[in-house]
């Protein structure tokens, strides 16, 4: 039995949206059995808030990648998100829009960057199957981010996708840190930032160490450095889960 | 069984033009990995930066608009890569001479291994 991992990264800084992604040709005697989406890039912002940008399958919102907007000029960075793909097909017509609300924050325009990737799972027949789901951290302390799965089958491994912004507020500018601690693991990822700005984090992979066996998965968000996280940063984490096969 | 395994590099980049970094999960037998990288620079004059990312010979790019001078996280970039014994070497180059990496740069790089399932 073998399973691969299939990706086609496309970026695409001055094209017009949506983007199309091309499927993936299955290896012999395999079939995909999941498939999930990876967005990273930048949009214009224009006035302090919140901003989302969705990521929509056949006219249906499949996730929302955040970011809080502190300036009303220049560029910034969205928090990279996966989300999951369904139904799996031999393409996708993957668009991006600004999330609905009273205020817009940004826009996307042809001098912004997207990048996007997709992987899609092989394998066996009956093998087995992926699912993947995404959430937001609340806006309130403690900054934490429950995702969770509906189980179709025992889960057997899963991993987490972790990114976001601290809020710097040291005397100077300089290193910046956002930690992340949940029963699935913990690590931490560097920045550095500006006075009193929001910096967006690197984002990390962790392989989850234990699974819960209802598919809950929560991530406890927090800074050593002097910093905040909270209603004005956002937080996300994303989880791949890997089930039983069918028997 | 176990099928995901990952390892995490959170280095300082330490001097300017290419960086090397390698991630290393301990094991022998994955299938195939997926790659996460997000690079910093420090951006010394505003217009587009990218860097190129060289792993098992194939190049990835990651592309940005920099508003301002200074330090500047690129989006990041997640790729599949071939299985390598659990070390993957990463090589990073600034691609654009506006901006370069520094002693006081960043790279984070994370790796997860879908191993082959038990026989």
């Amino acid at each position: 039995m073998s399973m691969q991992w299939i990706s086609f990264p496309s970026v695409n800084p001055y094209s017009e949206w949506p983007i199309t992604f091309a499927g993936a040709n299955a290896p012999p005697g395999t079939t995909p059995v999941g498939a999930f989406f990876f967005l990273s890039g930048q949009f214009q912002r224009n006035s302090p808030g919140m901003f989302g940008i969705d990521i929509v399958l056949n006219g249906n919102v499949l996730g929302t990648a955040w970011a809080y907007v502190d300036a009303t000029e220049g560029y910034q960075l969205i928090n990279e998100v996966l989300v999951p793909i369904s139904p799996i097909a031999p393409s996708y017509e993957i668009g991006l829009q600004p999330h609905p609300g009273p205020l817009t924050f940004g826009q996307l325009t042809p001098e912004c960057s997207m990048s996007g990737t997709l992987v899609t799972l092989f394998g066996p027949q009956g093998l087995g199957q992926i699912q993947t789901a995404n959430a937001r951290a609340s806006s309130n302390p403690p900054i934490e981010a429950s995702v969770g799965i509906p189980p179709a089958g025992p889960a057997i491994d899963a991993f987490m996708l972790l990114s976001g912004q601290v809020l710097h507020l040291q005397s100077a500018p300089g290193e910046t840190i956002l930690q992340v601690d949940s029963p699935s693991g913990s690590g931490t990822s560097q920045g550095y930032a500006a006075i009193s700005s929001q910096s967006p984090m690197a984002p990390f992979l962790l392989a989850a160490e234990q699974l819960p066996p209802d598919g809950q998965y929560q991530a406890l968000f927090s800074t050593p450095t002097p910093g905040i996280v909270g209603a004005t940063s956002s937080q996300t984490a994303s989880v791949v889960e890997l089930e039983q096969p069918d028997r | 069984m176990n099928y995901f395994k990952s390892a995490m590099v959170n280095q300082q980049a330490n001097q300017n033009g290419i960086q090397t970094i390698t991630l290393e999960t301990g094991t022998n037998s994955s299938a195939s990995a997926l790659v996460l990288v997000s690079p910093m620079v420090l951006v010394t004059a505003i217009g587009p930066v990218a860097v190129d990312i060289e792993c098992d010979g194939v190049t990835w790019e990651t592309y940005g608009q920099a508003a301002e001078t200074g330090y500047f996280r690129l989006p990041a970039v997640l790729f599949a890569a071939a299985p390598n014994n659990g070390a993957y070497q990463l090589q990073f180059r600034v691609s654009m001479t506006s901006s370069t990496f520094d002693d006081s740069c960043w790279i984070t790089a994370s790796v997860v291994e879908l191993e082959q399932p038990d026989r």
